[in-house]
């Protein structure tokens, strides 16, 4: 069970954490996280996508990685698969919050849940109070993130102020089973991207978002790789 | 002067009615644009609204959305909430209590795949209620789930839905909307004279601070006064206060007990001595009120039986009482004047379809407002008979509720006396006792209800049909997949699906997303 806490110097004061270079925690993941500053470096191993968050509605972006809910097809027993490793994976259990919207300051937190977060085995966290410098590096990991996050945030009100997503539905047929549909994923309109004016196409460079838009565009090409490792 | 164009349409009156109207007819015409069509609005800064009218039918979502109206910005600033049918309580009988529903949403669309006809076969089990047959709405709308959820589009619904709404905030809305956004130009001020030209059409309005107002096209929503197609113009009444026999309202507002209280997820109507009363829940009140005839009970005893309904909580509340006229205008378009909203017509509220023949009218004046004025007869023509069609036919499906009761009270034998029931209603009925509704008894294209509707409320009222023939439905496996996937929407749906307060709370933190 995932459970978000506050990290805290007093009441985490014995607490280490462990690494797991195979990134298990992934395992029943389809989708994983991903900042728009991440995108140019994923895009060559993983597809990205744009979904919607089932609490709030608001678009995030996404590093596609099953063709199913439950389904992580770049995990195996022998660990992580594609070449790249989306920040969340690797910040995992760490994570940067605001604790309000519009402050300028993260707080860290962790999953309480993640076995990484223990007391036996792992670097320490606290020490004397303060946090080690092992934590001070992961925690600008996270916080950095973070802040890719917002910047994605930020990115998709673009696209979607210029209708530049699009619904894209992905009709997969498994070998001896019925063919289905992945719902529920967003794609860049690349006919929409070839009508928008030269003003609408200026004001995409001048917030550099032209690479990550074809980054994007660019990573649907992972689409039938990811499917070809079903097999 | 017969080939000169139509340039301008002035509405007098601002309720629903008014704005609704002059906002379709500007974006339509595209208003806002310079050399357009121009769209004025008159309203009095003296005569209230009616303020009541607060149920909408699925209809109001392509309007609003028609209108550019972001449906966050509608919810948020209207305290409106999601309507998904009507629940009839104790129709039926006076002594033993019932209630069914009549939804929005059906798992097949019987002018394809009719379903009544296994239902009644006992296809779906025996005791199972044709609602709950056909739909996983009316379980959805007991537990005062949402129609959708927060990853759904604006607009978009899991199950089909309408909305609650407070009136004076929604005609507020419409008004900031249609003059910012629409080009709609307003006046305030009172008409106080309404001149005709020689022809008999509209000269002008004389009002008492903007002078005197011309346009091409007028369209009257002054309310039940029917200022300028009833007074002006002359044209006369059709009551119908001897087919639906209520003629009086009595409202009141009830500020929900507490901020998180929860709210219905679709309207109440529960039958009375001589009445019934409707119960709405916004996101900050209920509006309530009772329908009554004043033949059948006075005043005083209808508001009594009204605050007995809301308990203890309508103590400190003043009550409303409203007149109600019940009928039509002879005609709903004159010459250069058409009456859109209580000035055309008015029946009791009981399907809440005022608003939504006020959004027909609106849509089809938009379309067939005629450029040059000598087409201004073959449009009125069009215009009068498809309106006449839509309110006969809105008052047979009232007067549809009332003849199928059992209900022993003198105002309710009154009200299903044979007489009383319009013969085209009558003619159904009686085709209705041996075989299935069919969707050639709704051959009209703008059949104001749908035959599902009907079902809803033939089957709820536990209307006697004895199929002659039943041989004829033996697509049985067919019709029982369409019932097990009733149950198994429902349980999904009942996991799925939020209470209506938690999404409206998501919705004004979030909004909802364009795709
Ligand atoms: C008890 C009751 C319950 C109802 N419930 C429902 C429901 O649930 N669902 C539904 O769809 N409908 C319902 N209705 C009907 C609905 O309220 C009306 O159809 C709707 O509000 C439209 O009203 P209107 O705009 O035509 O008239 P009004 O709201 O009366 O507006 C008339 C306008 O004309 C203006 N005006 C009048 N005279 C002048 C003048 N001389 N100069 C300038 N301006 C003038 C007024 O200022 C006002 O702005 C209900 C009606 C009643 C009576």
């Amino acid at each position: 069970m995932t459970n978000i806490v506050a990290l805290d110097s007093q009441q985490h004061q014995h607490y280490k954490l462990s690494e797991d270079k195979l990134f298990s925690h992934t395992r029943t993941a389809h989708i994983l996280p991903l900042a728009v500053t991440e995108f140019v470096a994923a895009a060559v191993s993983l597809p990205i996508v744009f979904v919607k968050d089932s609490t709030t509605g608001q678009f995030r972006a996404c590093a596609l990685t099953g063709l199913q809910p439950g389904q992580n097809l770049c995990w195996q027993e022998s660990g992580w698969q594609a070449a790249y490793i989306p920040l969340a994976v690797r910040n995992y259990p760490l994570l940067a919050l605001k604790p309000e919207a519009q402050s300028d300051d993260y707080i860290i937190a962790v999953d309480t849940g993640s076995e990484l977060f223990n007391q036996q085995s792992g670097q320490a966290l606290f020490a004397a109070d303060k946090g080690t410098d092992y934590l001070q590096q992961r925690a600008r990991s996270a916080i950095n993130q973070a802040h890719g996050i917002g910047l994605t945030q930020q990115f998709i009100n673009r696209l979607l102020a210029l209708e530049l997503l699009v619904a894209r539905t992905l009709t997969l047929t498994p070998k001896g089973a019925e063919p289905y549909e992945l719902t529920g994923m967003y794609g860049i309109d690349e006919q929409r991207l070839a009508q928008l004016t030269a003003e609408q196409w200026l004001s995409l460079r001048a917030n550099n978002d032209l690479l990550a838009i074809h980054a994007v565009l660019m990573s649907m090409a992972q689409l039938p790789l990811l499917v070809a490792r079903l097999a | 002067m017969q080939t000169e164009s139509i340039r301008s349409v002035l509405v007098v009156g601002g309720g629903t009615a008014g704005w609704l109207t002059a906002a379709n007819l500007a974006q339509s015409f595209n208003s806002a644009a310079p050399g357009a069509i121009s769209v004025t609005l008159i309203e009095s800064p003296d005569i209230p609204t009616i303020g009541v009218g607060e149920g909408t039918w699925p209809t109001m979502r392509a309007t609003l959305q028609k209108l550019g109206i972001k449906e966050e910005d509608f919810l948020r600033s209207c305290n409106a909430t999601f309507k998904q049918g009507t629940k009839f309580v104790n129709w039926q009988h006076s002594e033993q209590p019932g209630s069914y529903h009549h939804l929005f949403t059906s798992v097949s669309d019987p002018t394809q795949f009719n379903l009544a006809p296994y239902w009644l076969q006992g296809d779906a089990g025996n005791d199972r209620p044709y609602a709950s047959a056909v739909s996983a709405q009316g379980v959805i709308a007991e537990l005062g789930l949402a129609p959708k959820k927060i990853t759904n589009k604006a607009y978009e619904g899991v199950l089909n839905y309408a909305y609650h709404l407070d009136a004076g905030k929604f005609a507020e809305l419409l008004k900031q909307h249609a003059q910012q956004k629409l080009g709609v130009k307003f006046i305030s001020a009172n008409v106080l004279d309404v001149t005709l030209a020689g022809d008999g059409s509209i000269a002008a309005v004389i009002t008492d601070v903007a002078g005197t107002q011309q346009a091409d096209f007028y369209v009257d929503c002054t309310g039940f006064q029917s200022l300028l197609l009833g007074k002006a113009m002359g044209v006369g009444f059709c009551s119908v206060a001897d087919t639906l026999l209520a003629d009086h309202a009595v409202t009141i507002q009830v500020p929900h007990a507490s901020e998180d209280a929860p709210i219905n997820a679709c309207t109440h109507s529960t039958a009375q001595a001589a009445g019934w009363i409707w119960d709405i829940g916004l996101t900050n009140r209920r509006g309530v009120g009772y329908v009554y005839s004043s033949n059948y009970v006075s005043h005083e005893e209808a508001e009594q039986t009204l605050r007995r309904y809301i308990g203890p909580a309508a103590d400190s509340l003043s009550a409303r009482k409203l007149a109600m006229q019940v009928g039509y205008r002879e005609k709903f378009w004159h010459k250069n004047c058409a009456a859109v909203g209580l000035s055309a017509a008015f029946v009791e509220p009981l399907e809440a379809s005022a608003i939504f023949l006020i959004e027909a009218a609106a849509n089809m004046l938009a379309d067939q407002l005629p450029a040059l004025k000598q087409n201004l007869p073959l449009a009125e023509r069009k215009f009068n008979s498809s309106f006449l069609f839509r309110w006969q036919k809105t008052i047979d499906f009232i007067k549809l509720h009332y003849a199928l009761s059992g209900r022993t009270e003198p105002f309710w034998q009154a009200a299903r006396g044979k007489q009383l029931i319009p013969a085209s209603l009558q003619d159904l009925l009686q085709s209705w006792q041996t075989q299935p509704v069919s969707a050639y008894d709704f051959a009209h294209v703008y059949e104001p209800f749908p035959m599902e509707s009907y079902q809803y409320v033939l089957y709820g009222m536990g209307f006697n049909q004895q199929l002659a023939d039943p041989q004829r439905y033996r697509q049985h496996d067919k019709a029982a997949m369409y019932f097990q996937r009733v149950q198994q929407l429902t349980s999904q749906l009942q996991q799925q699906l939020p209470p209506q307060r938690e999404l409206l709370a998501k919705i004004y933190q979030y909004g909802f997303s364009a795709l």
